[in-house]
């Protein structure tokens, strides 16, 4: 496996590890409250591993070998997106496993395909604003980012204790014209994902290539 | 190849510094060394020299080839040791170790050589199983050099190689750097400190001044017409004082240094030969000190 | 007097000043009872250490080349024409051995430097 890849795995896969725990104890128990909280932790999971990676990143020394800024950049991006997909694809199959789908309806699956994308995407984001300015800078930006992530996730937590039920989200106009027609959904879903990836890859190219910040 | 490296016009702009206009060409076999003072801007040409801070103006060519396109292939030909040497030092809480660090960037270089990586190791005293934070500045610098000669690099681009090195691993340095370059087909580019020691390997020379380039000249041709000249008291002329960039008068003689000396030649060959004017070589320290002195 | 020091000269900077105090005695630039700089005047002028000049003086006293009184200072000795005569012909044989040698390799012999010199004394 590329040395860089290597490196940076760690990280998201201990983050993963603790978040398979979760969705573990959803599918022993199968209920529904347990599983709507598990998607929300996606995008703040993805954003702190990837914090934990770059800080401990040395872009100094990396420059120093032969590894060209395209490499870089398709690795890291790369590595997000595939942890993403990865987070995504779980997260459908244990609904379905769970027959998540026959009671609340096709809502859930594009929950799950919106949160998993736009936590993805916000990550990837967050890549490239690194490389442009610094990991001190985005620190902050992060770590705030997380933060409330996570608080608002734990608030709807709370609050669903209060609702019986099938949570809310699913009852979201806009998620439920989306479950409309699923089979248009989710493939336009990806595929517009890919696309902004593509586009942040090509913009991190430029980024990384001119950048100040990481030296 | 004719030409190594080809840099045109190269600048760089910082808030209270800029380069300006550096341009110069590394031939194989050669020994190139960039010298001047501290903040001339040694260091930020040989950042830009090996693509480690892009230039703002201007282009770098190595190997005919440009970093835009070809930069992976470029590095894996060149060896670059910054000024400060950085590496991985942590993986959560397994510290580095050199020889961790030596299998994490093998697998980069085409034509890595891990036994003579080993080999300089153990010449410059870096114990392979230390780990890099407790490793000194100067064992650091030891490191970085040992893997710049590892890889099967054709040119080796240099940012002050001996400072904070004492004077057993300086000499081994020198002597790595000529035999690098012995066979013609390789080349060094070396910022430094004149003090350094690095004046005496090097062939080509060149003088930094506040980010402009002051002197683009070949070593034995630029010392052999800068000298210092001794004249007996009296035997100093207001026509020889023209040709003088200083003089330092003293009861005893006088002594003048001359960025000229086949022009003054002639003229003091009877004082040679009667013993009123001695001649005596200068340092290239001598010399930069005049072109600082002069801006 | 006319002392130029280089740093690249084989020989040791006292020895220079040495040697060019006495080829200042022995061309007449310094007189007899002439007196000498002080220690530390020669050493700022010259820019080396006064323990440089210092042991440079003892030398050229022990050498009988000068006098040094307390409190007064160095003063050069009443010269002795033919013995430093002697003693620079003796650095002369050595000179002159190393330019037969070199020249020896390039197939020069001894006629031909007597030759070369008489043509540079214009005889």
């Amino acid at each position: 496996m590329d040395p860089i890849l290597r490196r940076s795995i760690i990280y998201y896969l201990t983050h993963f590890v603790i978040w398979f725990g979760m969705l573990s104890r959803f599918l022993i128990v199968g209920d529904w409250p347990t599983f709507e909280i598990i998607p929300l932790f996606v995008p703040a999971w993805l954003a702190s591993s990837l914090l934990f990676s770059e800080r401990e990143e040395s872009y100094a020394f990396l420059r120093t070998l032969p590894v060209a800024d395209r490499a870089i950049v398709r690795t890291k991006l790369g590595l997000i997106l595939s942890m993403g997909a990865l987070y995504w694809v779980l997260m459908t199959v244990a609904a379905f496993a769970r027959g998540l789908g026959s009671a609340t309806g096709p809502a859930v699956f594009v929950y799950v395909g919106l949160v998993a994308a736009i936590g993805l995407l916000i990550a990837a984001g967050f890549q490239v604003l690194i490389w442009r300015f610094g990991i001190t800078v985005m620190t902050g930006v992060i770590v705030v980012y997380t933060g409330v992530v996570l608080i608002a996730t734990l608030v709807h937590t709370a609050s669903m204790r209060f609702t019986p039920g099938w949570s809310e989200v699913t009852r979201m106009r806009g998620v439920v014209w989306l479950a409309g027609a699923p089979w248009l959904t989710h493939p336009v879903l990806v595929g517009l994902t890919l696309l902004a990836f593509y586009g942040l890859v090509q913009a991190g190219i430029r980024v990384k290539a001119s950048s100040e910040a990481c030296l | 190849m004719e030409t190594m490296l080809e840099a045109r016009d190269l600048a760089r702009h910082y808030e209270d510094f800029s380069l300006r206009g550096v341009s110069l060409d590394v031939r194989p076999g050669s020994i190139t060394g960039l010298f001047g003072a501290n903040g001339a801007g040694k260091s930020t040409v040989v950042k830009v020299l090996a693509h480690q801070a892009p230039p703002h103006a201007g282009s770098v060519r190595v190997f005919g080839l440009s970093y835009a396109d070809e930069e992976r292939a470029i590095k894996n030909r060149i060896g670059y040791v910054p000024q400060d040497p950085v590496f991985y030092t942590d993986i959560f809480a397994a510290s580095v170790t050199v020889r961790w660090m030596a299998r994490f960037v093998a697998p980069y270089f085409a034509r890595w050589d891990g036994a003579l990586f080993h080999a300089l190791l153990d010449e410059f005293k870096v114990n392979p199983l230390k780990k890099i934070r407790h490793l000194s500045g100067g064992q650091k610098k030891l490191l970085a050099i040992a893997m710049a000669l590892s890889h099967g690099a054709e040119l080796l681009i240099l940012d002050e190689p001996a400072a904070g090195l004492d004077v057993v691993y300086r000499r081994a340095l020198l002597d790595r750097l000529r035999a690098f370059v012995a066979d013609g087909s390789r080349a060094v580019v070396v910022a430094s400190h004149v003090t350094d020691g690095l004046d005496e390997i090097a062939d080509e020379v060149l003088f930094l001044d506040e980010g402009r380039v002051v002197l683009r000249e070949n070593r034995d041709d630029l010392l052999s017409r800068w000298k210092w000249i001794h004249f007996k008291a009296g035997a100093l002329d207001s026509d020889i004082e023209r040709g003088l960039t200083e003089v330092r008068r003293q009861p005893f003689g006088n002594r003048g240094l001359t960025s000229d000396f086949r022009a003054l030649c002639g003229r003091l060959a009877a004082a040679v030969a009667a013993g009123d004017v001695k001649v005596e070589n200068a340092s290239l320290e001598d010399v930069l000190a005049s072109y600082i002195r002069k801006v | 007097m006319f002392i130029a020091l280089s740093p690249s000269h084989p020989d040791p900077m006292y020895k220079q000043v040495t040697d060019q105090i006495k080829e200042a005695i022995a061309s007449g630039d310094l007189r007899p009872n002439e007196r000498l700089p002080s220690v530390r005047e020669l050493a700022e002028a010259l820019e080396v250490s006064a323990i440089t000049i210092k042991r440079a003086y003892q030398d050229l006293e022990s050498d009988g080349y000068i006098l040094t009184r307390a409190g007064l200072g160095s003063f050069v000795s009443e010269v002795d024409r033919a013995s430093l005569r002697h003693q620079k012909l003796d650095e002369l044989r050595a000179d002159l051995t190393q330019i037969l040698r070199t020249g020896a390799r390039f197939g020069i012999t001894a006629e031909d430097v007597i030759r070369l010199t008489r043509e540079i004394e214009g005889v």
